[in-house]
């Protein structure tokens, strides 16, 4: 958790690390409705030229929100949120794939920080320009 | 192809969509966190990409062809159980970058008013709860 009264612009925010698998895609199709075969379906998802099946974009942007949330204290101190899907994470089957998710806090103003937010998978940014208003 | 009289234009949701505990619990879960009083800032996509489905689809966008480039929220108030929200959509610009179509999407999310009071739709009575901007790309054939 973040205290409020020890921040400093370019402070680095305590890193977390989530898993991404076959199991987590199909129960985030379900909750969010989003049921794109290239998220489940591997021969389909290999016919339209990616190597296996992806995460939804907004998956990994929904738990960069988890991250945040964790963070600040809950998801109602998330004022602003916003991000690129530069890259997708690929999930092969029987895998768990780890996103790790760093931020560091580039504005100060009031009782609200700004954070860049970065999402990594196998080494590689999978989001850009991801970034949040956070009220603490 | 997004008709071109339609950029610029704000497209009313006429889906009401009733907020439950159940989907914002499915939600928080499967995205492994622990509180499920409020909604997760990104659970409101679930609803604007169903608004978006019918407005933009509507405008002529081959929604088939459809990648998700950028998504922004503001949010103003969580969502949470027993909300009964609307979704306007606004095309505020479409580009085409190396055969792909651009689209630049908002979505303005707000309590459906009570429906026996006339109210005129264009009026501030609308409590906006989140404001959000999405780049849809539209793959060239």
């Amino acid at each position: 958790m973040l205290n409020k009264d020890q921040l400093q612009i370019g402070q680095l925010l305590t890193p977390a690390s989530f898993i991404v698998n076959r199991e987590i895609l199909k129960g985030y199709a379900d909750a969010s409705g989003d049921q794109n075969p290239i998220h489940q379906d591997e021969d389909f998802a290999k016919s339209v030229g990616l190597p296996s099946v992806i995460a939804h974009g907004m998956l990994t942007m929904a738990l960069g929100g988890r991250y945040l949330s964790e963070l600040a204290g809950g998801p109602q101190s998330i004022k602003e949120f916003s991000s690129r899907f530069t890259k997708p994470v690929v999930v092969p089957a029987g895998e768990d794939v780890e996103i790790i998710f760093t931020g560091k806090i580039s504005g100060i103003e009031g009782n609200q920080i700004r954070v860049d937010l970065e999402a990594r998978s196998s080494g590689e940014k999978v989001l850009g320009m991801a970034k949040a208003v956070l009220e603490i | 192809m997004i008709k071109q009289e339609a950029i610029g234009q704000t497209l009313r949701g006429e889906q009401v969509f009733l907020i439950s505990q159940s989907s914002i619990t499915d939600f928080a879960k499967a995205i492994g966190q622990s509180q499920t009083e409020l909604a997760p800032p990104t659970y409101a996509f679930t609803i604007i990409i169903k608004a978006f489905e019918s407005t933009l689809k509507d405008s002529g966008m081959n929604w088939d062809r459809m990648v998700h480039g950028d998504q922004k929220f503001e949010i103003i108030t969580p969502i949470q159980a027993g909300d009964r929200l609307r979704v306007d959509t606004t095309i505020e610009s479409v580009r085409l970058v190396a055969g792909n179509e651009l689209v630049s999407v908002r979505a303005d999310i707000y309590r459906d008013v009570d429906t026996n009071f006339k109210t005129n739709s264009d009026s501030d009575q609308k409590e906006a709860l989140i404001r959000a901007w999405s780049t849809l790309v539209v793959r060239g054939s």
